[in-house]
């Protein structure tokens, strides 16, 4: 697993908690890389769950929880860090080009990474279905991604994870809907 | 200031650092793969030109060598056909004296009547001679035919002038060839021809005719029972010219020597293997070149591919 996906975590875990709670909960988990992450590095997928599962006993908050928070603080920060990414008029465009224009890119650019295969079924100009589909089983984390790119937009959409490999589903299903925002 | 502050501005500072130099590091991934993806298209260029080059080569060595042979062969070559022609004509005088002397019924001095009795009653062997000797003729001659067009072929990779080149509309040799090999195409191959108009080229017409002519047979003979040759023409940046057909296709072994001088697949004595290969040679030094996609039992395309500015270099 791209080092991304560490550092983000460990800067979001620093900003929220404070340094103590995360040098202890990095000292706590089984971590071979000792917690020392950079971007440029690849993880086992297993430390992430370490530390999830650390965070978890620790804060007493659900894994799936956990992920969806990760997810939107990450795509704020992604948002950050690549903006021609985001490039595009809104919420519905960007999600489709996760697929067919991010994800492909990184691909090219880091062929040791294993991204998450999606497809999309678009269900006229306010619906999306997305089914999501990796090893890594890690839907709770998209579905942050997606909440954190709608707020990214200034959009607001409603998500349903109507299908899900966690309950021995073949892939992941995500149903949005999207509104117009009225504030 | 206590330590434990001291030590946390220290990790703020070392993080700003850290998140720098992944942003260096992310960017110079980018420009990595960016300048490597030029790389590898430069890589592909230049193996393309290689291969060019190394057909170009085989090509020019073939040259020198096929004019000197050429040459050598054209001298007898000439004076065995003529004497072959003289020799028809006596022996059809023999023929013709010897038909005469069979049918003679008069009295003779006894030792001519014996003799000509003897041949009269071979009569049987006499005639398969005479049918023979005008077999053998017919054979050698077209044996000679050949030999002579193959000298030719020869002659055109020797180049040593470029012939009369003019304007030409390639959509005109096109229709040339097609009128010459109309009766070989006739009966098994359905014609689509869409030619859309284009500016002349300055070559030498029955050159660039002798390509289609070869592209346009190989076509054909690569047909079995029937089938359909299409033929397209049209121009942006350069003149394009497609020969697609639905026959037996190239097996992507072979791809790769079908421009190589004398290959040839087909059964001794039917193909010289040259046809491509002269083609090829005409093309480049018109500076265009040719593509060829084909796919086992589902057919093949030749693309000729002619610069359109190649007129104004020529001229000069
Ligand atoms: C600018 C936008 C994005 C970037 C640069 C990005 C980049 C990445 C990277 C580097 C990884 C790690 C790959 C690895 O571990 O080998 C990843 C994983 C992932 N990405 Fe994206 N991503 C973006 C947007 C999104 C969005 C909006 C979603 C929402 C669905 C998403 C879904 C995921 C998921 C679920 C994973 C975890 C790996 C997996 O499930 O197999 N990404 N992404
Ligand atoms: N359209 C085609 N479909 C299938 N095979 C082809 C086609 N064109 C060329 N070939 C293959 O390429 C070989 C070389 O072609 P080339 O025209 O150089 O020689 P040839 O046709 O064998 O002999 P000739 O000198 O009489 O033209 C052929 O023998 C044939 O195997
Ligand atoms: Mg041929």
């Amino acid at each position: 697993m791209r080092g991304i996906v560490f550092t983000l975590l460990v800067d979001m875990l620093e900003e929220q908690q404070g340094l103590a709670f995360l040098n202890s909960v990095l000292a706590e988990a089984d971590l071979p890389s000792g917690g020392a992450y950079t971007s440029g590095g690849n993880y086992e997928l297993s430390e992430l769950n370490e530390i999830l599962s650390c965070l978890e006993r620790r804060l007493e908050i659900p894994v799936e929880f956990l992920l969806r928070n990760y997810g939107e603080y990450m795509l704020l920060r992604l948002a950050i860090m690549f903006p021609g990414f985001f490039e595009v008029d809104n919420l519905k465009t960007f999600l489709l080009s996760i697929d067919r224009r991010i994800h492909v890119e990184l691909r090219k650019l880091y062929p040791d990474s294993s991204l998450p295969s999606f497809n999309y079924q678009d269900r006229g100009e306010n619906g999306l279905t997305i089914d999501y589909r990796s090893s890594k089983k890690l839907c709770f984390l998209a579905e942050g991604l997606i909440e954190g790119a709608a707020k990214h937009f200034n959009s607001e959409c409603s998500l349903i994870h109507s299908t899900c490999m966690h309950r021995g589903d073949d892939n992941c299903t995500f149903e949005l809907e999207f509104y117009e925002r009225t504030e | 200031m206590s330590e434990q502050s001291e030590f946390e501005v220290a990790y703020r500072r070392e993080k700003t650092a850290r998140h720098a130099a992944e942003a260096i590091l992310e960017e110079k991934t980018r420009e990595l793969h960016r300048l490597n993806e030029v790389l590898v298209e430069a890589n592909a260029t230049l193996m393309a030109q290689q291969e060019q080059l190394v057909q170009t080569e085989k090509l020019a060595s073939l040259g020198s060598l096929s004019a000197g042979i050429a040459h050598e062969i054209n001298n007898p070559l000439a004076f065995v056909t003529s004497n072959i022609n003289a020799l028809n004509k006596y022996a059809e005088m023999y023929i013709g004296l010897t038909t005469l002397l069979v049918a003679v019924d008069e009295p003779l001095p006894l030792a001519i009547a014996n003799k000509l009795k003897e041949i009269q009653e071979s009569k049987r062997d006499i005639g398969y001679v005479v049918n023979d000797t005008r077999l053998i003729f017919t054979e050698v001659q077209s044996g000679l035919e050949r030999v002579r067009d193959i000298v030719a072929s020869l002659k055109t990779f020797a180049r040593t002038n470029p012939g009369d080149r003019a304007d030409v509309d390639i959509n005109q040799a096109i229709h040339d060839a097609l009128k010459i090999l109309d009766n070989e195409l006739k009966y098994k191959c359905t014609m689509d021809v869409q030619l859309k108009p284009l500016p002349p080229i300055y070559c030498n017409i029955s050159e660039v005719g002798q390509i289609f002519i070869n592209i346009i047979m190989n076509a054909c003979h690569a047909i079995g029972a029937e089938g359909t040759i299409k033929i397209r023409s049209n121009y942006g940046d350069d003149i394009r010219v497609s020969i697609e057909d639905n026959g037996k296709g190239i097996p992507d072994d072979i791809l790769p020597q079908i421009f190589d001088p004398f290959f040839t697949n087909k059964p001794l004595g039917e193909g010289t293997g040259l046809g491509l290969s002269v083609s090829h040679g005409i093309v480049e030094n018109l500076g265009g070149r040719i593509k060829v996609e084909s796919k086992v039992g589902v057919g093949t395309r030749f693309t000729l591919i002619f610069p359109i500015e190649q007129r104004v270099e020529a001229r000069q």
